[in-house]
C-alpha cells in the first residue's frame, strides 16, 4: 500500500511489465467500484418497490436477488454445476452399460455445496416464476426491481469482459507477438463475450468482421 | 485479417469505450425504473388510503417533477432534481421512505456515469505513457504517472484507489491548496 512516509524505502526502479500490472489493478479496481454503483442503484430500487410489493412476493425476489448475486463468478458455479450434473450421469450410464444395478447404496453422490447452489437458485427463480404465473398484476410489481437486476448483471459481466481483455493484452504486451498470434488472441477474447450486442460490437470493432453464424444468439442469464 | 499490436491495444480501446458507454447509458435506465416504482405505488390502494391528500399530492408531483427530467442528460439537471427531492423529503415525513431511495438511486446512477468516464479516460494515458518507456523506470517516474491518473479522476475516492497501488504518492490532505492570486 502506498505511503508517503515510506517513500525512503522505495524500490529504486520499477520493471515496465509492474507498471502495466499497477495500471491494470487499478483498471480492475476502480471497474469493480463502478459496479458497486450499479448494485447499491438496485438496492434503492429494492426499498422503493419493498413500500408496495406484497410481503411473499418481495421476499422471494430478494432470496432469488441474493442467491443470484451471492455466488461470485456466477458462470464459473453454473459450468461447476453443469459438470457434476454430467459427470452423475456419465457414471449412471457407464454402471449400467456394466450390466450393474442401479440402487440407493450406490457410491454416487454430488457435491453438497454444488447440490444445493443448483436446487436453491433454480428453486427460487421457478418460485417467483410461479407467483408471476399465478398473479399478472405481481409482474408489474416485480419489473422495477427485476429490471434492476438484469441491469446489474448486465453491468457487471461487461465490465468483467472488458478488465479481463486488458489483463489479457497486459500479458501480450511483454510477447513478441506476430499478426496471426494477435489475431488468435483477439478471437480468443470473443469467445469470452456473453450477449448479442457485446459480441456484435468485439466482432465489427476488433475483428473487422460480422459474427460467426450463431455467435449472436447469446443472451443474459437472468431471464423470466 | 491481420493486425499490429498497436492496431489490436486501439481497437480494443474502441470496444471498451463502447462497452463503457453502453454500460453508463443503460444506468440512465434506472431513473425509468424509478418512474415505474412510483407507478406501482400509486396503485397501491392499501397503501395510498394511508397517506394524506398532501403527501399523495407530494408523490404525484415528484412523479412529474422526475418524468420531466427524464432523458436529461447533463449532471446539473439530475443534480438539481436530487435537491429538489431533498427539499420535498424535508417537507413531507410521511413520505420519506420513498423519497430517500430515489435520491440514492439517482445519485448512484450520476455516480456510475462519472466513475465509467474517468475509467476510460485513463486507458489512453497509459498506453500513451508506457511507450517508448525502457525496460525499468524510476519510481519518480511511476509516481508521475500515477499522477498523470489523479488528473482523470473527480472523487478523492478514485484518487485513493491510485494512490493505494503507487507508493510515494503524496495523500490528499497533504497536497497544499494552490494559491492563484
Amino acid at each position: 500500500m502506498a505511503n508517503s512516509n515510506s517513500a525512503e524505502k522505495l524500490q529504486p526502479f520499477v520493471r515496465k511489465e509492474e507498471l502495466d500490472i499497477i495500471y491494470l489493478r487499478i483498471f480492475e479496481a476502480l471497474s469493480y467500484s463502478a459496479l458497486a454503483g450499479a448494485a447499491a442503484c438496485t438496492g434503492a430500487i429494492f426499498e422503493l418497490s419493498s413500500n408496495y410489493m406484497d410481503k411473499p412476493a418481495f421476499d422471494s425476489l430478494r432470496k432469488f436477488y441474493d442467491l443470484y448475486f451471492a455466488q461470485g463468478d456466477i458462470d464459473k458455479k453454473k459450468d461447476e454445476v453443469n459438470a457434476a450434473v454430467d459427470d452423475i450421469v456419465a457414471q449412471l450410464q457407464e454402471k449400467m452399460a456394466s450390466g450393474e444395478e442401479l440402487d440407493s447404496s450406490m457410491d454416487l453422490h454430488e457435491d453438497e455445496e454444488l447440490k444445493k447452489q443448483r436446487l436453491s437458485l433454480s428453486g427460487v427463480q421457478k418460485q417467483l416464476e410461479g407467483l408471476i404465473v399465478l398473479d399478472a398484476g405481481i409482474k408489474d410489481q416485480i419489473l422495477p426491481a427485476l429490471a434492476s437486476m438484469q441491469f446489474e448483471d448486465a453491468i457487471r459481466q461487461r465490465l468483467s469482459h472488458v478488465v479481463q481483455a486488458w489483463w489479457k493484452m497486459g500479458e501480450v504486451l511483454h510477447k513478441e507477438a506476430n499478426p496471426s498470434e494477435l489475431e488468435s488472441v483477439a478471437r480468443d477474447l470473443a469467445k469470452m463475450l456473453s450477449s448479442v450486442e457485446e459480441t456484435r460490437s468485439f466482432y465489427e470493432l476488433v475483428l473487422n468482421e460480422k459474427p460467426p453464424e450463431g455467435q449472436d444468439q447469446r443472451s443474459v442469464f437472468i431471464e423470466f | 485479417m491481420t493486425m499490429t499490436l498497436d492496431q489490436l491495444l486501439e481497437r480494443l480501446r474502441i470496444f471498451s469505450q463502447k462497452t463503457l458507454e453502453w454500460c453508463a447509458g443503460e444506468s440512465e435506465q434506472s431513473t425509468a425504473r424509478v418512474m415505474e416504482a412510483i407507478d406501482q405505488l400509486l396503485r397501491n390502494t392499501a397503501r395510498v388510503s394511508q397517506l394524506s391528500a398532501e403527501s399523495l399530492v407530494a408523490i404525484q408531483g415528484l412523479q412529474a417533477a422526475i418524468s420531466i427530467r427524464m432523458g436529461e442528460k447533463s449532471r446539473e439537471g439530475l443534480a438539481q432534481l436530487i435537491k429538489n427531492l431533498e427539499v420535498l423529503a424535508a417537507e413531507h415525513d410521511e413520505v420519506q421512505n420513498v423519497i430517500h431511495p430515489i435520491i440514492q438511486a439517482l445519485q448512484f446512477q450520476d455516480k456510475l456515469r462519472q466513475n465509467l468516464e474517468n475509467v476510460l479516460r485513463m486507458l489512453p494515458v497509459w498506453l500513451e505513457f508506457r511507450k517508448g518507456l525502457p525496460y525499468q523506470i524510476s519510481q519518480d517516474k511511476l509516481i508521475e504517472f500515477g499522477n498523470l491518473l489523479t488528473k482523470k479522476t473527480t472523487t478523492i475516492a478514485e484518487r485513493d484507489v491510485i494512490r493505494a497501488h503507487i507508493d510515494g504518492m503524496i495523500p490528499e490532505a497533504d497536497i497544499a491548496p494552490v494559491m492563484m492570486f
